[in-house]
């Protein structure tokens, strides 16, 4: 009670002192999140024993001339559901001060920095996520030439913010990493229609050794070089990195070596754009403490390859998550829009949108290793070198299409296969398959208000009492929680106001007591950068992921009061 | 204004948080009391004839002795793993690392969907008691960063490293030796008199020495039941393996307290603390709904002495049932 | 009592936005914070300082991704208006992608595929987003002809597109009196 009040405090004596401040600049943000829980039964929520959550952050940011400078206040007491439980107390989380022009820019404190695609080095944060790998060093960057980045880091990656504190990873990340643009650099080349960047990066980690059963090597490094080639309408770019023996709590300690490699291919011109990508990853889990597991201190970035989705029903109950241990993945999208006029197009111009994506287990040929021998190699595996093992598929196409100045809708249809053994989302043997049928609709009044409705089916796969399939819609029993519908209606009062209703209904459970609907209802008040809204009802256990990162959320029912403010 | 308009928004955040009421503000009384009908005679014959004497008996744990709480679930997929792990090390030396696998989540209540019972998909024993799950609301979720994030996951002696209490398996066996090297501090003598008839039961007589006169904290004795093994179902990497081989189930504290008894000045006698516990074995674990026996041979205790403040386990020894 | 509770609650909340609304209004005239520089690249490679768009005109600043929905609406609106707005007040809009590497790829598939016009800016790790202070998006600033911001406006509802552009206008007249 006194910490928030202090807080509260604080809060607005710090508002007014800026308004007054005129040398230098101040950006920052601030966003707080209440929730107030009740227990129920039916989804299997609980009531925490502190019945109400709170979590708090505040950035600022002071720039004059060539001097920055920037912290972040968090408050946690407790944090809110569904943030992992290495957040505690209030205190500062993250604080730099620096120096840049357009030479060199050096950074001491907290680093957020990305090597190229990040495969090898992502220090970032995701604040609703309630992820944070910042670097706690020194970071230097030196751009020479126009189109010549040099840049390194140095630091301690933090674990966890306990009783206002960071608490840091326990083995120290370095990296290097440097790039170039060609056609920026060489004065010769700037007409020239091929556009070439050139990359390469070295990042390596130290942590002591304490294990009394194993020798493991205390420095472990990853080589990595990536090319970007633009031809006219064309693309293509391609990242490749190698992993040093990485003995850890992830891969049961042996003594493989990994690699990464993601290409992209890309087609675009007005009116079309084509996309296809592909991933090859092995034995990738790198982070800066090798006894860590689930989200913490992971030193690089292996996002999932595949279509990032909102409607609800789509993304949250049965998402792919990064397989970090390894994957091969391919993905391919076409993005075409009917010009206005034309007979397909009407009057405002129709959009197709589709997109596939595939994920599949690596092969680990065995044959050559011998797992006697005291190497600790327990098999070897190539640069896209897949089996047969489906671990995700996704197939999803959408047609946008405006109708009239007031009316416009989106139609779209989603195939999604998830290999439950593997990416396990639920208690569910095999393979969990799901048609996903979604309506959205926009209708605006001549009052200057607007009602927005969503309208979605997820149909799952059927097995009979002997396991076999028998497909969808009929016979059998349903897999996991059997099939769902959700409707949504967003109504915009006026341009400070919305409210919005949401009912997830849980019609196709195999057991009839827990067809369950998910009542939800929010009240939002924006004006000009703040943003408060209200919401209360019941939502599910469900995963919420940015990025291939996902944390699962436990079910709530209660109410959940935010605050977002930007200045 | 502003000010006042911040302090009744904290207001109305304040009243929503607080109103518990509580009934009876005394907690219920623990009854330590020995039950004298354990025994198939007269009580007065066997406080002469069958008590021990620990001045006469040997210690059998001069070193420190380590514990693994190996925090598992039926179905949980990648905790067969570190069971095997835990079970490894504990064949290293059998007489001095012991193992209690504790079927516990770190959610409230200490029971997640990897220690439910689910007919349906063929996990039919619970393999969870009221302490277990008391346990894994503690460290799953009210003491900050006890680096209980989910199964599998364990603790070694409760010590506490880096800040965290628990630890993947991987890192088991260096705590373990660690462990194992450190000095002893508290020295455990225990003795079980077991009586199949009339009710299956036994009396835990222990003798507790402080020798290092540095421990200033209060300290605390908790004994496990220990189920040895038992066949039944378990998620092996996504597979449902029927007849997997659990070992050394905790089944409970025998006192029903998750946090022990307390070693006051009352329980001196001397410079030496005496505590003592009758109790009557459970059946052991069968699927539900199916009836069980007990079983003596297949029980033995884990009897540890702790620090309350610090957690951490100076002293544990174990003693089979029937010796 | 619970509703007691609620209730207060509620009045809380409509008392504390009332006085956010009077602290914006305020700032407006008395600081107006300049752009900070940050080095991003363009779709298309070309590094750029955001602080040295080398713009004539007004500038609006909005952030997106492709996987936010009400961004992609707000920018398609703006787009089906952008010769207007260009030919009556010389405005230039950039569009900053927060996408990560994950969906990187398909900012151009996007931006192309749609036809869009803008200079689209790539802030795959979210440097510029934290220095401007910006929470969630969508999140769309307006940048005077002086570099400094003068408008910052956070969600989109339908109409808000004309709402930017009352404030471009002030700008321009401003500038024309001026």
């Amino acid at each position: 009670m006194k910490k928030l009040l202090f807080f509260t405090l604080t809060l607005t004596s710090a508002f007014s002192g800026f308004s007054q401040v005129n040398t230098g600049n101040f950006t920052g943000n601030i966003e707080s999140t209440f929730q107030y829980l009740n227990t129920d039964t039916l989804i299997g929520a609980t009531q925490p024993a502190s019945k109400g959550l709170l979590n708090s952050y505040m950035n600022v940011f002071y720039t004059q001339g060539n001097f920055k400078a920037g912290m972040r206040m968090e408050s946690y007491l407790p944090r809110i559901q569904g943030y992992p439980s290495t957040f505690d107390g209030t205190g500062i989380g993250m604080r730099y001060i620096g120096y840049a022009n357009d030479f060199i820019d050096v950074t001491l404190g907290s680093i957020y920095e990305q090597f190229g695609a990040g495969l090898s080095l992502r220090a970032y944060e995701n604040m609703g996520l309630g992820y944070d790998s910042q670097l706690d060093g020194v970071r230097l960057i030196v751009r020479p030439k126009k189109g010549l980045v040099f840049k390194g880091v140095y630091g301690y990656q933090r674990y966890a913010f306990l009783e206002g504190r960071i608490v840091h990873s326990a083995g120290i990340t370095r990296g290097f990493d440097g790039e170039m643009h060609l056609n920026e650099m060489i004065k010769k080349l700037a007409d020239k229609k091929l556009d070439i960047t050139i990359g390469g990066s070295f990042v390596s980690k130290y942590q002591k050794d304490d294990n009394t059963d194993l020798i493991l090597p205390e420095n472990v490094g990853c080589y990595g070089g990536r090319v970007k080639l633009r031809y006219g309408k064309f693309v293509l770019d391609g990242e490749y990195v190698f992993k040093g023996q990485d003995p850890s709590q992830d891969n049961g300690y042996i003594y493989n070596t990994g690699h990464a490699a993601i290409a992209n291919f890309g087609y675009s011109q007005k009116g079309l754009g084509i996309l296809v990508s592909a991933k090859s990853a092995d034995n990738m889990s790198y982070r800066s403490d090798r006894t860590k597991q689930l989200q913490n201190v992971i030193i690089n970035y292996l996002p999932s390859m595949n279509k990032t989705h909102t409607y609800n029903l789509v993304a949250s109950l049965y998402p792919y998550a990064t397989q970090p241990v390894g994957e091969t993945a391919f993905q391919a999208e076409v993005l075409y829009t009917f010009k206005k006029g034309s007979k397909l197009g009407g009057k405002y111009g129709m959009s197709i949108n589709g997109n596939v994506s595939i994920a599949l287990q690596p092969m680990r040929h065995t044959s050559s290793i011998n797992p006697l021998d005291s190497t600790g190699v327990t098999y070897t595996s190539g640069l896209f070198d897949m089996s047969d093992s489906l671990y995700w598929r996704d197939i999803n196409f959408n047609i946008t299409r405006k109708f009239n100045k007031k009316f416009s809708a989106i139609f779209s249809y989603f195939n999604i296969t998830l290999n439950n053994d593997v990416a396990t989302v639920t208690k569910e043997k095999g393979f969990i398959k799901s048609n996903v049928f979604v309506l959205e609709m926009a209708y605006k009044f001549e009052n200057k208000q607007s009602l927005r409705a969503e309208f979605q089916t997820l149909f799952v796969n059927r097995r009979d009492s002997l396991g076999n399939e028998v497909g969808f819609f009929k016979g059998g029993t349903p897999v996991d929680k059997g099939d769902w519908a959700t409707v949504l209606l967003e109504y915009t009062i006026n341009s400070h106001l919305f409210v919005s209703v949401m009912d997830q209904y849980n019609f196709g459970n195999p057991v009839v007591d827990h067809r369950a609907h998910h009542p939800y209802f929010s009240v939002g008040y924006i004006r000009e950068a703040t943003r408060l809204t209200l919401s209360y009802g019941r939502q599910r256990a469900g995963l919420f992921c940015v990025g291939g990162v996902c944390r699962p959320v436990p079910a709530s029912n209660g109410l959940t009061f935010s605050f977002t403010h930007s200045f | 204004m502003k000010k006042l308009l911040f302090i009744l928004f904290a207001i109305g955040c304040f009243m929503i948080n607080s109103c518990d009421k509580v009934e009876n503000p005394f907690p219920p009384l623990v009854n330590n009391d020995l039950d004298t009908t354990i025994y198939n005679g007269a009580w007065s014959d066997y406080v002469a004839n069958q008590w021990p004497d620990f001045s006469t008996l040997p210690n059998d744990d001069p070193n420190r002795n380590a514990l693994i709480e190996d925090f598992t679930g039926h179905n949980c997929s990648a905790c067969p793993a570190a069971g095997t792990v835990a079970h490894d090390i504990h064949s290293a030396d059998p007489s001095r690392i012991f193992v209690a696998s504790i079927h516990a989540s770190n959610e409230v209540p200490g029971y997640g969907a990897f220690q439910a019972v689910n007919l349906g998909l063929g996990y039919t024993v619970d393999f969870t008691n009221p302490q277990s799950k008391e346990m894994g609301t503690f460290f799953g979720n009210t003491l900050i960063n006890s680096g209980f994030f989910g199964n599998p996951s364990g603790t070694v002696s409760r010590t506490n490293v880096a800040g965290e209490y628990f630890a993947a398996s991987g890192s088991w066996q260096t705590k373990v030796d660690a462990i194992l090297a450190a000095p002893l501090k508290i020295a455990i003598k225990a003795k079980v008199n077991y009586y199949e008839t009339p009710k299956h039961g036994f009396y835990l007589h222990t003798e507790v020495e402080k020798l290092d006169a540095g421990i200033t904290n209060d300290l605390g004795m908790i004994v496990y039941l220990i189920e040895d093994s038992l066949v039944a179902p378990q998620n092996d990497l996504n597979v449902l393996t029927p007849n997997y081989v659990h070992r050394d189930i905790f089944r409970g504290c025998i006192d029903d307290q998750t946090w022990g008894r307390t070693l006051t000045p009352a329980l001196m006698t001397g410079n030496k603390y005496y505590l003592n516990y009758s109790y009557i074995l459970p059946d052991q674990l069968v699927p539900v709904g199916n009836t069980s026996t007990h079983n003596a041979d297949n029980m033995h205790l884990l009897i540890y002495v702790y620090d309350k403040v610090t957690l951490e386990i100076y002293q544990i020894v174990d003693k089979k049932i029937i010796p | 009592m619970k509703m007691k509770k609620i209730a207060l609650f509620v009045a809380g909340f409509a008392l504390v936005s009332n006085v956010f609304a009077q602290e914006t209004t305020e700032s407006h005239e008395s600081n107006l914070k300049e752009l900070p520089s940050v080095q991003l690249k363009t779709m298309d490679g070309k590094s750029v300082n955001t602080a040295d768009l080398g713009f004539d005109g007004p500038v609006v600043i909005s952030f997106w991704a492709t996987w936010c929905s009400p961004c992609k609406r707000e920018l398609n609106a703006i787009h089906e208006e952008y010769t207007d707005w260009q030919e009556k007040t010389g405005v230039n809009v950039v569009a900053v992608s927060i996408d990560d590497t994950k969906t990187m790829n398909s900012v151009a598939l996007y931006v192309d595929g749609k036809g869009w016009e803008y200079l689209v800016l790539m802030d795959p790790n979210g440097d510029f987003k934290r220095a401007m202070g910006v929470n969630n998006v969508p999140h769309t600033f307006l940048v005077d002809t002086d570099g400094k911001i003068v408008y910052s406006h956070n969600n989109y509802a339908d109409h808000d597109e004309d709402l930017l552009y009352e404030e471009i206008k002030k700008l321009t007249n401003k500038a024309v009196k001026e």
